[in-house]
């Protein structure tokens, strides 16, 4: 699991049968200081988010646990959204 | 998922019999912006997706196997989506 930012969508039309009702979200992947990694990764929706958000990813056979992705074939879904991201990374660097 | 660019297909006749009927391609990993990572990946067609095109690839091997429709295939990547559009906000710049 991490933290990531959402920074874009993917528009797809030709794909998987399974895929229709999917929401793919390409998050930005940050490291434990808080800070972007470069490193990026597509995500599937499971909450309803939005641009910019901050939120935790998961990986692996996790990402099929939610009722929404349960169906999907993903590997990688955004399982909740930070609520007071500046708070966090505040308090991160005052430990 | 990860996105990549579809560079070629494998040609290959003798194969474990249980991946007889698929396609494979070989696809150069990159990232969002269009950056190569330097990874290449052999992929399983079943969209249909020619060279030159972006995709949507599956690297998690309980999906593939989902997809792919074989019980216990031999494949840990399959191509999942072909990518239209990709996205990507200027957050600190957005307007509205």
């Amino acid at each position: 699991m991490f933290i990531g930012r959402v920074i874009g969508n993917i528009v797809s039309t030709a794909k998987r049968d399974e895929l229709q009702t999917a929401k793919l979200f390409i998050v930005e992947v940050y490291d434990g200081r808080l800070e972007p990694t470069g490193k990026y990764e597509v995500s599937f929706d499971a909450i309803g988010i939005g641009l910019g958000d901050y939120v935790l990813v998961c990986g692996g056979s996790a990402a099929r646990m939610p009722e929404i992705t349960s169906k999907m074939p993903a590997d990688s879904s955004i399982m909740a959204r930070i609520d007071d991201f500046e708070k966090l990374k505040k308090e991160f660097k005052e430990v | 998922m990860i996105i990549g660019e579809i560079i070629g297909t494998v040609i290959s006749t003798i194969k474990v019999s249980k991946i007889e009927h698929t396609k494979l391609k070989v696809a150069k990993i990159i990232d969002p912006f269009g950056r190569p990572t330097g990874k290449y990946f052999v992929v399983e067609d079943g969209v249909g997706v020619g060279v030159g095109e972006i995709v949507l690839i599956s690297d998690d091997d309980v999906v593939v196997n989902r997809i792919v429709g074989v019980e216990k295939a031999p494949i840990r990547s399959a191509v999942m989506a072909k990518v239209d559009k990709i996205n990507i906000f200027d957050l600190d710049n957005l307007e509205n």
